[in-house]
């Protein structure tokens, strides 16, 4: 029964041909506004090693904010059903109403992560493009296990906003707001560094940023290692500091786990006040 | 015959609106029940109560049964509706659509393919099974809407306004379709319309205003007790005719260029005929109908 909802979620998401296109459109402006300018200038016209290190940083942020906007995206079949009174039709078939909900959260959710490996898929080439390697076999599966965690904590935090959005306008006026904020929250138009204090601290408070973080930390990885290899460990550090590799707090720098704890700890708060919300619905 | 719809003093309050209130209602198993009344009396109401959609301020109602509010699931398994509106998704195809709706009903996948079969036959669209729902047709559509109703095998169908927007033949088409799972297959039909003309095919019709029941009776009962047959004379000078008519004490209405005079029965009309031979263009006698009826019951012409 789960199963079948979630399917029919899936076809109805994936066969609106160009609903699919522009779920991807902001992943294609940001990577088109590299490709025409913002990728000299954030690399500053070096190639080689350096211009990949830089490459690699703004893909891993393209593809944080994409499994946020794709599953957002993908929630609109829920608003649609539910402005459209499609639902009306599972209500009264004998499904019990937390299944017809989780059909929601897992279409989206897969949807998401489907969107997001396509997203990592253009990453790749224009990676490669600017004379980028291939991922590795680990970093790749390193990148799909934080696609899975990005997904699930959006998809916790979106389903929590869709409870208060009950049509097709609203729902398209808080994509179209996310969708210009999101890159910014996250910080991959710019460099964190060059952002003013308040604002770095905004984006530090987004959960999902934390994911960008992981992000960055798995595909930088090797390219950073070669282009700071031999260079003053003190160096390294302020560049992290400044790409947003890894967030520091009082000097301190905040420990991977720590980013793992907030993206997890997001995800069951917000599905918490989801529930309590759906509840005091239902009893009103 | 058995019942199966059993409704006692169901109500519905909107804030202070009171759509439904204090409505008995009893449906036979295998009838096909006619639910009548001008847009705004407590129609979709009722039938979103009866079909577990809303929950009802007071009343009971039991379905084959079960009670309402105690046995949800049970009664959800045994009912099949076509919405008013279209609830399928009209980027599946019909099959994809009604594999999908019955998917939910636990049926073994065989079961289910051979149960999606049947309806599409029964509802006469095995031909458009592969074709995208947005792109059919508005009875097309219906028809859709009603094999996906009949997936699981229900015992009982409500329509709610299901020729509503539908050009007179189609229209005959969907209930064609309803009169044959009545009759082939026993179902029993529970249809709300505000077309008078569609209840008068029905068994058994519950005339409804500001929620509550304000008539009922088979269609001929309704008919015989609410409206009357009527002589309908076209005189050759309207001006002398009324005058005589008025010299006479008959009671009579004047429609545009014809009068109409109420007659019990149609033989009543012979001696009115006789007598006023000279003065007569031309005439009518017509039986009266349902809506007749129905603007003497409701005292308003149908909001339709």
């Amino acid at each position: 029964m789960l199963f079948t909802l979630t399917l029919r979620h899936l076809k109805i998401h994936f066969r609106d041909k160009v609903s699919v296109f522009f779920s991807l459109l902001s992943v294609f402006i940001i990577i088109g506004l590299y490709v025409l300018f913002l990728g000299d200038l954030v690399s500053n016209g070096q190639s080689g090693e350096y211009r990949t290190m830089m490459d690699q940083w703004i893909m891993s942020g393209v593809i944080a904010v994409s499994g946020f906007t794709t599953t957002l995206g993908a929630y609109g079949i829920l608003v649609d059903d539910k402005s459209k009174k499609l639902d009306r039709d599972f209500i009264v078939a004998p499904i019990k109403p937390a299944i017809r909900i989780l059909s929601y959260l897992l279409s989206a959710m897969t949807i998401g992560a489907i969107m997001s490996v396509v997203t990592l898929v253009f990453a790749q080439i224009y990676i490669l493009i600017y004379g980028g390697p291939f991922l590795d076999i680990v970093t790749i599966l390193k990148l799909l296990g934080l696609i899975i965690i990005n997904v699930l904590t959006s998809s916790s935090i979106i389903f929590f906003i869709i409870n208060f959005i009950k049509t097709a306008t609203a729902f398209s006026t808080v994509s179209t707001i996310v969708g210009t904020v999101i890159g910014f929250l996250m910080g991959i138009y710019v460099p964190l560094g060059n952002l003013p204090r308040a604002i770095q601290v905004a984006t530090m408070f987004f959960p999902t940023s934390h994911a960008g973080v992981l992000f960055r930390m798995v595909m930088m990885d090797a390219s950073m290692t070669e282009v700071f290899a031999g260079a003053p460990a003190g160096e390294l550090t302020s560049l992290q500091e400044f790409l947003g590799v890894r967030y520091f707090f009082n000097g301190q720098v905040m420990p991977v786990y720590a980013h793992f704890l907030v993206l997890i700890g997001t995800m069951v708060v917000f599905f918490v006040l989801s529930l309590i919300v759906l509840k005091y619905k239902k009893t009103k | 015959m058995e019942t199966i719809i059993e409704v006692k003093q169901l109500k519905k309050k909107y804030g202070h609106i009171v759509a439904v209130d204090g409505l008995d209602l009893t449906v036979k198993k295998g009838s096909l029940l006619a639910f009548v009344g001008p847009n705004g009396a407590g129609k979709s109401t009722t039938i979103h109560m009866l079909t577990t959609f809303l929950a009802p301020d007071q009343g009971e109602i039991t379905i084959a049964g079960y009670h309402i509010g105690k046995d949800d699931d049970k009664i959800k398994a045994h009912i099949g509706i076509v919405f008013q509106d279209s609830v399928l998704d009209a980027l599946l195809t019909v099959k994809e659509n009604l594999m999908i709706r019955g998917g939910v009903y636990h049926m073994k996948r065989d079961e289910l393919k051979q149960a999606v079969a049947e309806a599409m036959k029964v509802t006469d669209i095995s031909d458009i099974s592969h074709r995208r729902y947005g792109t059919l047709s508005g009875g097309q559509r219906r028809r859709v809407d009603i094999a996906r109703a009949l997936i699981h095998h229900p015992h009982i169908l409500f329509l709610d306004e299901p020729t509503t927007g539908l050009d007179p033949q189609t229209r005959l088409l969907v209930w064609d379709t309803i009169h044959r799972l009545q009759k082939e297959q026993g179902m029993t039909v529970f249809l709300t319309t505000h077309y008078m003309e569609e209840a008068s095919k029905a068994d058994y019709v519950y005339v409804i205003d500001n929620g509550k029941i304000v008539a009922k009776g088979t269609p001929n009962e309704l008919k015989d007790q609410y409206s009357s047959d009527t002589l309908q004379i076209k005189p050759f000078d309207k001006k002398v005719f009324h005058q005589l008519l008025e010299q006479d004490q008959v009671t009579f209405y004047k429609e545009a260029d014809t009068v109409i005079i109420p007659i019990s029965q149609g033989w009543d009309a012979e001696p009115l005929l006789a007598k006023y031979r000279p003065y007569i263009a031309s005439f009518q006698v017509l039986n009266g109908t349902m809506d007749d009826a129905f603007v003497k019951i409701t005292g308003k012409e149908l909001r339709a």
